[in-house]
This record gives structure tokens, C-alpha cells and sequence, in this order.
């Protein structure tokens, strides 16, 4: 078990001024079995409304609005975790089917087909898996992380937050949102059940995504993340889990201006000791 | 009552300067046009709306009992009723919806049901419409004036009264309400249906609010009055669809929504009219299952037909409708209005030939139907009365009770040919007499 302090700002700068600005988070983290969420503090400004709500997958979101001209928005939500290296079990009335379909930004080309076809072939896989692993969608889940991240390189720039799949997977190259999106895809398309997971990572300096993919025999969701060739253990924090990107968004907002809009994120996720 | 053909004329300029319009798109350029009235009514007789009554209250009480399973239990799902595929491909289905029980538990509060009579008099159920129905207004306003223009026929036939509309329609709200006033939300003036929107609005002493009048406040949503107070909303009659309903969880986009609606509507502070995800349960593919969840969820054998549906999706209808495309009409299930309907017997050899391939190819897509052999109505067209196809939308609400109204929006096509009556296809309308003996 881990002991973890976070920091996370995100901080936005509008060339002119908007309004009606209407914003949901959700970049908070909550107690679960794997996580103890303590001393938790938001602070949303300039803020005129603010109020807590939930959406179908179960994350907690912070709404809210202002409605005067701002030219400056700014999210901090900062505390503490205590970690550990268990995993989510499922739960009643999950919709395990929702979570084994494509969705828009995980659609299967045919060049993803096709290197499915001739990566993951069951024979091979059972041949390749190493005995301390088990053939099921863990062991299979971690097979095809490896294969993608050996495949691929982490480039920033390259990709934007509407790139889909398919489109990351034609350059082979792409940051931790386009590795998840690829991942959910072949493992939808091999039958299994898996999320997009946001959250902070220690040592990483902005918002981090990842996958959990469902094993039926012990209900639980094991969680990996193809960008670094890891499983999900007591440095990562949890903030929201979808069916991709865009169940998770960390900071939703829609205004009225017309405006150049600056971003700048800081995190700071650090072991207490 | 064919003498009500001598006020065609004053009811149509009198409708015209009530703005009763429909707009449709069509290349990208907006065009609205009149709904031209025909006075000759399409008369039910009492026996006849009997049994249709009965058949429309159940299937409604179904489908808003299969709406409740598919965003909970799904036990139609897991009996193996419906395979998975048809829900979870389908456009109308919401995962943003899953777990919402709305107040009431009631999901299609207003329900617009498509029906055909056959030559044999049989009706047919064509569509189930269960997201924004609209054509109400139409048959209220224009009884209303065919009574002022011609009151002794009235006194002559004993025809259900149907300027109760707004009476159900308000009683549909209030049971649904979880305390505040009633909404009607309108994207304005530029909408088809905005005519309707304004005199439902009048008529049933709801608010008409655009969204720029309401807004998410704590756990509540509030409508800004004249003098700028907060008044609570407790049930919102929306009359724009479900993408466009709030930007912070559907489209991000949108410019006439309401942003954090769903927020209030998912804690069960505020109902929405009809409830969003509806679409599950009007797909076209989804229609032909409607029998057999009437079967599942009431026991019961369904009162009223289908028109028989093949599901190309099932090999044994996808040989037969590959046999007879050329008898058979073809519907895309992602269209609407109208549009992606197509008659085997009009197309030509290679046409045919390109939609077998594209059946094969896609069959989820497609819904093929035998043609049903329409009874004719009469019509006026230019002074003569001549036989044309209509169809008629029978209006069930659903509140403390589950009620059909007794009246309907009857259309017809023009053109003596084609079998299109969808308004947007530029059809006109007559007014629907339920007799009541």
C-alpha cells in the first residue's frame, strides 16, 4: 500500500471574454476497495454555481456555471489516497455487453483487422503466454499490451483528443489516450468487456489514461496500461471509467465567446512517506 | 359531412393566419409550408375505436414496460427474447440513460401511434413513434373551426368531442410532475412543429420556454419568469430530441439545450417528456419485436396487428425477402420521416439487384414489408371527390391511466399514386370523427 498526495490544476486562458459558461468535472476520486480517498478539496473559479451529480457509469461529477464574462477559468482539486494492488470486482447490473462493443473512437478499420488477425492468433497466444500468466482475458489482455507497446512509440502532437482508433493506429504512434482507444478495440473485437479508465499516475504531469478489461471467472476487472507496459497498481489513482474518452472527460465546458482557448495542466502526484 | 367541403376554403385561410405550418428541410434550405386541410373527416365508428383502443392501450403499456427493462434489468435481453445486437445498435438506445428510473416509471408519456386500414378493414400498426410525436394540434384546431363554420353537423352526428386534448395532456404532465410547474421546451419559431408547440402550450396552461429560459441550480431546474425569479420546473415537455437535450451529456454542440438537465433528471427532480433513450423502442427493427413483448411482459395475444415485417437479420427472412424484394417495401431503420422507404415493385432490374446486395451486406439495416392493400378515404381535390391513400396517428398518453385519445391526425396523399403520407413528403390532413355511437 501506497500513501499518495495529489495536486491537479488545469488552468484556462480566453483571449476575450466568455459567458454562460456551463462545466462538468469529473476529476474526483472516490473510496473504492483499491482506494481511500482523504482530505479532498475542489476549489472551481470564477464558480456562481456548483453542485455534485453522477452519471450512467457511475462517476461523480462536479457541475456547475458562470454566467458573467470571465477571462480566466481554473479546476484544483487536490488530497490524499492510500493505494493498493487490489482490483475492482464487478457488480450487479453492470452492462458487460456496453462495455464489449466499439464505440465511435473504437471502431476497427481493416489494417486493425488485419493486424489482429496476425498478432493474436489463439494457438500462438497459448504457446506465448508464460506459464505464471493464465489464458484468459487477463493473460490475453496483457499479451496484447505488450504486443502494442511494442508496436508502437509515444509521440505527442501527433494525435488530438478527437482522434479515433483507427486513425492513431495508421501512424502506429500516439499519447496514452490513443494506446487505450487501440487496446479497447482489439480486445472488443476479441470478445472481452473493457473501459477507459482516467486517472493520475505518480510521477506523470498531466492526466493519465488506461484500460480494465473484465475476467469473467473471478469477476474482476484487471487493469493495464499500454503506454507504459504496466499493470495498475498502487502508483495510479482512479477518477472515472467509461466506455472511452469521452465518458471520461476530465473537464467538460461549453461558453459563449469567440475566443482562442490556452490549457495549461499541472499534476503532482507524490508518495508520502 | 361532405357539405363541410364548402368551407374548405375559409378553414384553410383561417388555419394559414393561425399559423399552422409544418417546415421541412430539404437540400439544406429551410421551407415552410401550410398543412392544407381537407373538410372531409375520416369517421371511426364506435365499435371499430373500441377494439382500437384497447389494442393501442396495450401495446403503449408494453412498450413503456420494455423501455423500463432495456435501461434496467433487461430480463428481455437475458430471456432471449430480442438478441442484444438489435438494442445495442440502435441509434435510440442511450447508455447515458442506463439506470435512470424516471418519476413514475413512466417512459412514453405521449406516444404517436402510425396506423393503416386495410381493404378488409383490418388495421395495421405501421410505426410506433415514442420520442417527440407531433400532429395533435392539427385535427384540435381544425375542429374547432369546422364547429364554428358548420355547427348543425355536429348536432346531426354524434362525434366525440376531441378539444380535450389539452385536458389529458396537462393531466399527463401533472401525474408525472415532481413538484414545480410544467414546461413546454421549444427551440423556437424556426422548429416544424413550433405552431403546435405554442398552442399546446396555451391550451394546456403550460410555459412555453426556450432553453435561454431555464436553468440547473443545485439539484433543481428553474424557469426565469418575467421579473426574473426562479420558479421550479417539475416536469419539462421537451419538443427537441434527445442529441440535442443537453450539450454537458449529449451533443456538445447544441444550442438549444439545457445544460446539467439530465443531472436533475437522472436524481428524479425533474420529468422529461418523453424520457430520453425512447428511440430504443421506435427503431423500425425493433417494431417487429413489439408483438412478442406483449406477449412477454403482459401474457397477453396483441390485440392489433403489425404489418407483416420480415427481419432480413434472420436467414429464413432474409431467403424470402431476397425472393420478393420486388413485392416487398424495403425501410431503412436509421431513416425517418418518410425518407429510405422503398417499393420493390417501382425499382428497376439492376436497382433491385443493388439493394439484394446491400441486404446481404448489411442486414441490421433494413426492414422489408408486404404492401398493404390500403382501403381508400375520399378526399376533395378541385372539387371532386377522389379516393386516396391515408394513414392516421393515433395520440395514447400515458399518466395515472394509460388513454387514447378519441380523435387522430389523419394524412393523405396527394398524388393518387404513391403510398407516402408522411407531411413531410408534402401530404395533407383531415380531421379523424370518433363516433361515440
Amino acid at each position: 500500500m501506497k500513501y499518495l498526495a495529489f495536486f491537479y490544476e488545469t488552468k484556462m486562458a480566453y483571449s476575450s471574454q466568455v459567458s454562460s459558461h456551463y462545466f462538468s468535472i469529473k476529476a474526483l476520486p472516490e473510496t473504492s476497495i483499491r482506494q481511500k480517498v482523504e482530505e479532498l478539496h475542489v476549489t472551481v473559479s470564477p464558480m456562481e454555481e456548483l453542485f455534485e451529480s453522477r452519471d450512467a457509469f457511475g462517476n461523480r461529477i462536479l457541475g456547475g456555471h458562470t454566467l458573467e464574462p470571465h477571462a480566466d477559468f481554473q479546476v484544483v482539486v487536490e488530497g490524499k489516497a492510500y493505494v493498493n494492488n487490489k482490483r475492482e470486482q464487478g457488480k450487479a447490473g453492470e452492462n458487460l455487453a456496453l462495455y464489449k462493443r466499439p464505440t465511435s473512437l473504437t471502431e476497427m478499420s481493416d489494417e486493425m483487422k488485419e493486424y489482429v488477425s496476425d498478432s493474436f492468433i489463439p494457438d500462438k497466444m497459448k504457446q506465448e503466454i508464460p506459464d505464471y500468466m493464465p489464458y484468459n482475458a487477463f493473460g490475453i489482455g496483457d499479451y496484447v499490451m505488450k504486443k502494442l507497446y511494442q508496436d508502437f512509440s509515444y509521440e505527442s502532437g501527433v494525435t488530438n483528443i478527437k482522434t479515433t482508433a483507427a486513425q492513431a493506429f495508421l501512424g502506429h504512434r500516439g499519447v496514452c489516450q490513443d494506446y487505450a482507444h487501440i487496446m479497447l478495440a482489439f480486445l472488443r473485437f476479441l470478445g472481452y468487456s473493457c473501459r477507459y479508465v482516467t486517472g493520475f499516475m505518480i510521477g506523470e504531469g498531466a492526466t493519465h489514461a488506461w484500460i480494465e478489461v473484465y475476467n469473467e471467472e473471478d469477476n474482476l476487472w484487471y487493469g493495464l496500461d499500454p503506454t507504459n507496459n504496466l499493470w495498475i497498481d498502487e502508483n495510479y489513482i482512479v477518477l472515472a471509467r467509461g466506455r472511452d474518452y469521452k465518458d471520461c472527460i476530465v473537464n467538460k465546458g461549453r461558453f459563449l465567446g469567440l475566443t482562442e482557448e490556452t490549457q495549461e495542466i499541472t499534476l503532482k502526484v507524490e508518495e508520502i512517506k | 359531412m361532405y357539405e363541410l367541403t364548402d368551407h374548405t376554403e375559409v378553414i384553410n385561410r383561417l388555419l394559414a393566419r393561425y399559423g399552422v405550418k409544418f417546415g421541412i428541410y430539404k437540400n439544406n434550405v429551410f421551407k415552410e409550408q401550410l398543412f392544407p386541410f381537407d373538410a372531409i373527416p375520416r369517421i371511426i365508428p364506435k365499435e371499430e375505436f373500441d377494439c382500437l383502443e384497447k389494442g393501442l392501450k396495450q401495446r403503449v403499456d408494453a412498450l413503456n414496460l420494455f423501455i423500463k427493462d432495456i435501461y434496467g434489468e433487461k430480463k428481455i435481453l437475458k430471456d432471449g427474447i430480442i438478441p442484444e445486437d438489435f438494442i445495442y445498435s440502435s441509434p435510440g438506445y442511450l447508455a447515458e440513460c442506463e439506470g435512470i428510473v424516471p418519476p413514475k416509471g413512466i417512459y412514453s408519456h405521449i406516444s404517436g401511434i402510425d396506423l393503416v386500414q386495410g381493404k378488409d378493414k383490418t388495421w395495421y400498426i405501421l410505426e410506433d413513434n415514442l420520442r417527440v410525436p407531433s400532429g395533435a394540434s392539427y385535427p384540435m384546431i381544425a375542429r374547432n373551426l369546422c364547429r364554428r363554420a358548420a355547427p348543425a353537423i355536429f348536432r346531426q352526428y354524434h362525434v366525440e368531442d376531441n378539444r380535450n386534448y389539452a385536458d389529458i395532456l396537462k393531466a399527463t404532465m401533472d401525474y408525472s410532475n415532481t413538484g414545480g410547474i410544467n414546461v413546454i421546451l421549444t427551440p423556437g419559431r424556426y422548429n416544424a412543429a413550433y405552431f403546435e408547440h405554442s398552442y399546446m402550450a396555451e391550451k394546456s396552461g403550460a410555459v412555453l420556454a426556450m432553453n435561454s429560459d431555464l436553468i440547473v441550480k443545485g439539484d433543481s431546474l428553474y424557469f426565469k419568469d418575467y421579473r426574473g425569479r426562479d420558479q421550479k420546473v417539475g416536469a419539462v415537455y421537451r419538443r427537441i430530441s434527445d442529441d440535442y437535450l443537453d450539450p454537458m451529456t449529449f451533443k456538445e454542440e447544441s444550442l438549444i439545450g439545457v445544460p446539467h438537465l439530465m443531472d436533475v433528471y437522472r436524481k428524479g427532480n425533474v420529468a422529461i417528456i418523453n424520457a430520453p433513450g425512447n428511440g430504443v423502442a421506435d427503431d423500425k427493427g425493433i417494431y417487429y419485436f413489439v408483438p412478442k413483448m406483449i406477449q412477454y411482459y403482459l401474457g397477453e395475444e396483441p390485440i392489433l396487428n403489425n404489418a407483416p415485417t420480415y427481419l432480413p437479420f434472420y436467414e429464413e427472412d432474409r431467403k424470402y425477402v431476397l425472393e420478393n424484394l420486388h413485392k416487398l417495401v424495403i425501410k431503412d431503420v436509421a431513416e425517418a420521416g418518410g425518407y429510405g422507404v422503398v417499393f420493390g415493385d417501382r425499382l428497376t432490374k439492376e436497382e433491385l439487384e443493388r439493394y439484394k446486395e446491400i441486404i446481404r451486406k448489411e442486414s441490421r439495416r433494413f426492414i422489408a414489408q408486404e404492401v398493404i392493400d390500403f382501403l381508400d378515404i375520399d378526399i376533395e381535390d378541385e372539387g371532386k371527390v377522389v379516393p386516396r391513400k391515408a394513414d392516421l396517428r393515433a395520440f395514447v398518453l400515458s399518466g395515472e391511466e394509460t388513454v387514447v385519445w378519441k380523435s387522430g391526425l389523419t394524412r393523405f396523399s396527394r398524388n393518387p399514386d404513391s403510398f407516402v403520407v408522411n407531411s413531410s413528403q408534402g401530404g395533407g390532413f383531415k380531421d379523424t370523427w370518433v363516433l361515440s355511437q
